[in-house]
């Protein structure tokens, strides 16, 4: 190599240089400055949809189903991008949505597990720090067996696990989840104790009961209709407060006597510090959205999911009562935050 | 050979020995079966073990060694003129890699390429120039364009 | 099976209109570049490509998707062999001898028999689907956590394969992968493990992030100590010589058969998936060859074996896709997701509800299968054309796509340090002679493995039996134990001392001393 562009090397690097830091430094300013003022074309710029979770999961269709509909039904103007940022356990799209203070562009989904896996991990972000919007669905669990389990109704398998505690399994995703949280509260309300088992995914959960492989387990319904419809699995009952319309002969646990109600809530919340009247717009849209014949049939139908909308100051005080409720029930459970 | 070597098994020792010491802070056991820390301490155990027949190997193959042609290559050895385009390159990946999501997409992209085609490919300047300008462009092409990645684009999107 | 071939016939004329024609080979196209740029495999590639097909007729969607997913599959292949990078695990494998081959100057020779290996198997693959669904369901139901852990056992037997010169060393590498697979959440104690309160660790260190880092990075740190790079015989650039020659061929043959076979059993069980079946292919392979001190030095058998395997493990895994509605890996969850997105739901009922949909699927799959290979033949030297890149270029461009693919997982611009720091310790274990591939075994069978295990003895209560009493499991357990005990066994028989012995590379003076004692 030759030296001959001494020139270049001494006057054109550190020019470059010095234009990256400054053009570094112009493109982070800008944003987040004086009062702002809704726009009367708001969403003047493309949403950004953060789900903290996998394509192909439920919170990812939940996303992507809302972003169609106000597509569709033209609730809102402008572009719903929904992107994944999965990993860590909603951890890794959770702390990207919190450092977003005060951007009205972004949105996040919520499920339970905002509220219940702070509690259980000892997180750094819990549903405080983000801004609530709108609760729109509450998914509730079933408790299911093979067909041609022995167990043909709740009372036979309450009655087998209370005369042989820990022989009865049950299969479920992840300890301190849903699904142990909901066994928790059984085994509280009936003083009966089962053998948990833990999977990874509904999926596996789903094959090993199919298999045989385990007893029992319970399953967010949109994960087993197609087993339910084929008569492959059976239900014997939903830890809701009411029936699913979609399946009225099966009772919930309150009606048996037991004093358990767990659902999981699906909702939307903004960053840390949103512009309360853009809260109250998607809040707006998002009940609009979810009085649509288009979402009641494509998506609460077909996931057997009940429409449960709160607006944000009830869903701020339910995910409050959430809470209490949630560490009550871990300490009974003897499951104390760990980092 | 025989440093690194050493010195590799003594990181193996080591790695395992913490892992010991922090498996004993997770439950050895579960209600039934093994529990969070069983795994992590008998995989401890075993990079004690394993460290020591490394040791043995790596301090035997320096005994047993005979002509050079029989010694693998030295850990770091690089060939005549190799050592600075690759100080340049490696130092260009690091920096690439930190400084991504403060520089942005066209940026970073930029810079790496203007330093690595120039003092790592030893292209040409006006080979450089091009390649500087026209990678984030097509870069931006496939994967913001076509693919929609959400990548921070940062200054130079006037490029 | 009249009423098979007559659905089959009906899914072929759904898939033979032009519309739908058009959009498998744009979605084969697609998925193939896609696979084919280093640090981008079939998971990320699916993911990116699914929101494209948004907006489309549902069975044209998955049609083009499945395009994608197969075409990915066999544009992973591209990098594992030209640059020691696999895309996603199935891969691996391929590198130990696809890499060696490519080097001597055989590229496009590997790459040939990769797409030979893939085509048959991935068409066997499909016939099994379209024959045998529902009874391979029903086979794969079998597999309860004992089955699993048996299974992994097996899977562990490559260790030999991957170990290279030093049993030691190869064994490290494995642990440390095991190791950094139990980084995370603990998912059976609800508990995280060694992420030092970090929120980030939770999920672990994704396998991509890892892959492309000790591959990738490690692999062109290492090749930048010698100006231009490690030496590498640049293929001619004719796609006549893709086509395996007679003698290459009697050698892979039998590889194929055993490969496909190897995959499809493995794929069908949901959660094994494709690298369990690849790397078990391989260790099989090399344990029948009759030359395995080739293995790991650029034997065509050792290309041939994987590729099949995760060629019909991908073709398996739709079974329970479509059969159970459960996703057997990562690609098929990002499948299902479209599935649901378009209102489909996979199950028992998926054929009977929407055979339109099922069957026009099944049969595009057969046409999927068929573009590829020719479209792979031909492309084949354009890709082998990579090699004569100036290395400096070659070197910065996977560099860059390594970022981006890293980035693009998960979008988290944290990744990217992750994946170089894994790089550097890519880079020193290549020059100490660690394994990489057993580094990437441990990490992608240690959460199968543990899991299973711990599912396993809560279910007998803590009793470890319940591995020999139940028959399959029982069955596996044999298997793998034979599986560890055969490369010495056959050493005995033949007598002759091979180099696996804890010396590097001096495998020619423990033989002289062999013979003297």
């Amino acid at each position: 190599m030759t030296t001959k562009p001494s020139l270049l090397r001494n006057w054109v690097m550190p020019l470059v240089a010095l234009l990256a830091v400054g053009m570094a430094f112009t493109g982070r300013s800008g944003s987040a400055a004086g009062a702002w003022q809704l726009p009367d074309n708001y969403p003047d710029q493309p949403i950004e949809f953060v789900v903290q979770y996998a394509p192909g999961g439920g919170s990812d269709n939940f996303a992507r189903m809302i972003a169609s509909v106000m597509e569709k039904e033209g609730i809102v103007d402008g572009a719903i991008n929904v992107v994944n940022r999965e990993g860590g356990s909603g951890s890794i799209g959770q702390a990207y949505v919190a450092s977003k203070e005060g951007d009205n562009y972004t949105l996040m989904t919520m499920t339970s597990g905002l509220v219940t896996e702070p509690l259980v991990l000892d997180l750094e972000h819990n549903w405080e720090d983000f801004t609530p919007i709108a609760r729109l669905a509450a998914d509730q669990l079933l408790i299911v067996v093979k067909a041609d389990s022995s167990y043909k109704t709740i009372d036979d398998l309450m009655k087998a696990a209370k005369a042989n505690p820990d022989d009865v399994s049950w299969g479920g995703t992840g300890l301190g989840g849903e699904d142990s949280l909901l066994l928790g509260q059984l085994e509280q309300a009936s003083d009966s104790s089962f053998n948990y088992i833990s999977f990874e995914s509904g999926g596996e959960v789903q094959v090993a009961l199919l298999g045989g492989h385990i007893d029992v387990a319970s399953a967010n319904p949109n994960e087993v209709i197609g087993q339910l419809e084929a008569g492959e699995l059976v239900p014997l009952a939903v830890a809701g407060d009411k029936r699913l319309e979609q399946l009225p002969d099966v009772p919930t646990l309150q009606e048996k006597g037991f004093d358990v109600l767990y659902q999981q809530d699906r909702g939307v919340v903004g960053p840390p510090g949103m512009d309360p009247e853009v809260a109250q717009f998607w809040a707006d849209a998002l009940k609009t959205m979810s009085e649509t014949e288009t979402w009641k049939t494509e998506y609460l139908d077909k996931n057997m999911l009940n429409d449960a909308y709160l607006g944000p100051e009830d869903f701020a005080k339910h995910m409050a009562e959430q809470t209490e409720k949630t560490k009550a029930l871990l300490d009974e459970m003897g499951f104390t935050a760990e980092s | 050979m025989r440093v690194a070597d050493t010195v590799a098994a003594l990181c193996v020792t080591l790695t395992g020995v913490i892992t010991i010491a922090l498996s004993r802070q997770l439950p050895y056991n579960a209600k039934f079966g093994p529990g969070a820390g069983f795994l992590p301490f008998w995989l401890g155990v075993t990079l004690v073990i394993l460290s020591f027949f490394l040791l043995w190997n790596a301090l035997k193959s320096a005994r047993s060694a005979g002509s050079d042609a029989d010694q693998p290559a030295p850990f770091l050895d690089f060939q005549p003129g190799a050592l600075g385009p690759w100080l340049v390159f490696f130092i260009s990946t690091v920096a690439v890699s930190v400084l991504f999501d403060h520089l942005g997409f066209f940026l970073s992209i930029a810079l790496f390429m203007f330093v690595t085609m120039r003092w790592v490919a030893k292209q040409s300047w006006l080979a450089t120039i091009a390649l500087t300008i026209a990678t984030p462009i097509l870069l931006y092409i496939g994967f913001v364009r076509f693919l929609m990645v959400p990548f921070p684009l940062g200054p130079g999107t006037l490029f | 099976m009249f009423d098979v071939l007559q659905n089959l016939a009906h899914g072929f004329s759904v898939a033979l209109t032009p519309t739908n024609l058009m959009f498998a080979f744009a979605g084969v196209m697609a998925g193939m570049i896609i696979g084919a740029l280093p640090g981008i495999g079939t998971v990320v590639g699916v993911s990116l490509l699914l929101p494209l097909t948004y907006g489309m007729d549902p069975t044209t969607a998955i049609i083009m998707l499945a395009g994608i997913y197969y075409g990915a599959q066999y544009g992973g292949t591209i990098t594992s062999v030209l640059i020691n990078m696999p895309g996603e695990s199935a891969t691996v494998a391929t590198t130990l001898d696809g890499y060696q081959m490519a080097r001597q100057g055989r590229a496009a020779k590997a790459l040939g028999i990769a797409t030979i290996g893939s085509f048959i198997a991935g068409t066997f693959g499909v016939i099994v689907v379209t024959l045998l669904s529902p009874i391979l369901a029903n086979f794969a139901l079998q597999f309860g956590p004992p089955e699993y852990f048996a299974l992994v056992l097996l899977g562990f037997t490559a260790l030999g394969a991957v170990s290279g010169n030093s049993l030691a060393k190869g064994l490290t590498s494995v642990v440390l992968g095991l190791l950094i697979s139990t980084i995370g959440l603990d998912i059976m104690s609800g508990r995280p493990r060694f992420t030092f309160g970090y929120d980030w660790l939770l999920g672990g260190f994704g396998f991509i992030v890892v892959a492309i880092g000790v591959f990738g990075i490690g692999e062109i740190l290492d090749g930048m100590m010698l100006p231009g790079g490690h030496p590498i015989i640049k293929t001619s650039l004719s796609w006549r010589n893709s086509i395996p020659s007679a003698a290459e061929w009697a050698r892979s043959r039998m590889a194929i058969v055993r490969g496909t076979l190897i995959g499809l059993i493995i794929g069908i069980l949901p959660g094994a998936g494709s690298t369990l079946a690849s790397f078990i292919a391989y260790s099989v392979e090399r344990n029948a060859s009759k030359h395995p001190e080739e293995f790991g030095k650029g034997a065509i058998e050792g290309v041939a074996a994987p590729e099949s395997a995760n060629n019909s493990a991908s073709a398996g895994a739709m079974i329970p896709l479509l059969t159970l509605g459960v996703p057997g890996s990562g690609t098929t969850a990002v499948l299902l997701g479209g599935f649901l997105l378009w209102g489909l739901r996979p199950g028992p009922l998926l054929f009977t509800q929407n055979p339109e949909f099922a069957w026009g699927l099944i049969a595009s799959m057969y046409i999927g299968n068929i573009m590829l290979v020719l479209l792979n033949i031909f492309a084949i030297p354009v890709f082998a054309s990579m090699l004569w890149i100036p290395y400096g270029i070659q070197a910065a461009f996977v560099v860059l796509f390594a970022i981006l693919g890293a980035y693009s997982l998960n979008n988290n611009p944290f990744d990217i340090v992750i994946m170089v720091a894994f790089g550097l310790l890519g880079f020193a274990m290549k020059r100490l002679d660690y394994s990489a591939a057993g580094l990437i075994l441990g990490l992608v069978l240690g959460p199968l493995a543990e899991k299973s295990l711990r599912q396993s003895l809560t279910l007998s209560h803590g009793d470890w039996s319940i591995f020999f009493t139940r028959p399959v499991s029982g069955a596996l357990m044999v298997l793998a134990l034979l599986a560890l005990l055969w490369p010495l066994a056959r050493k005995a028989l033949t007598r002759t001392p091979g180099g696996s012995g804890g010396l590097r590379r001096n495998t020619g003076e423990l033989q002289f001393a062999g013979g003297e004692e």
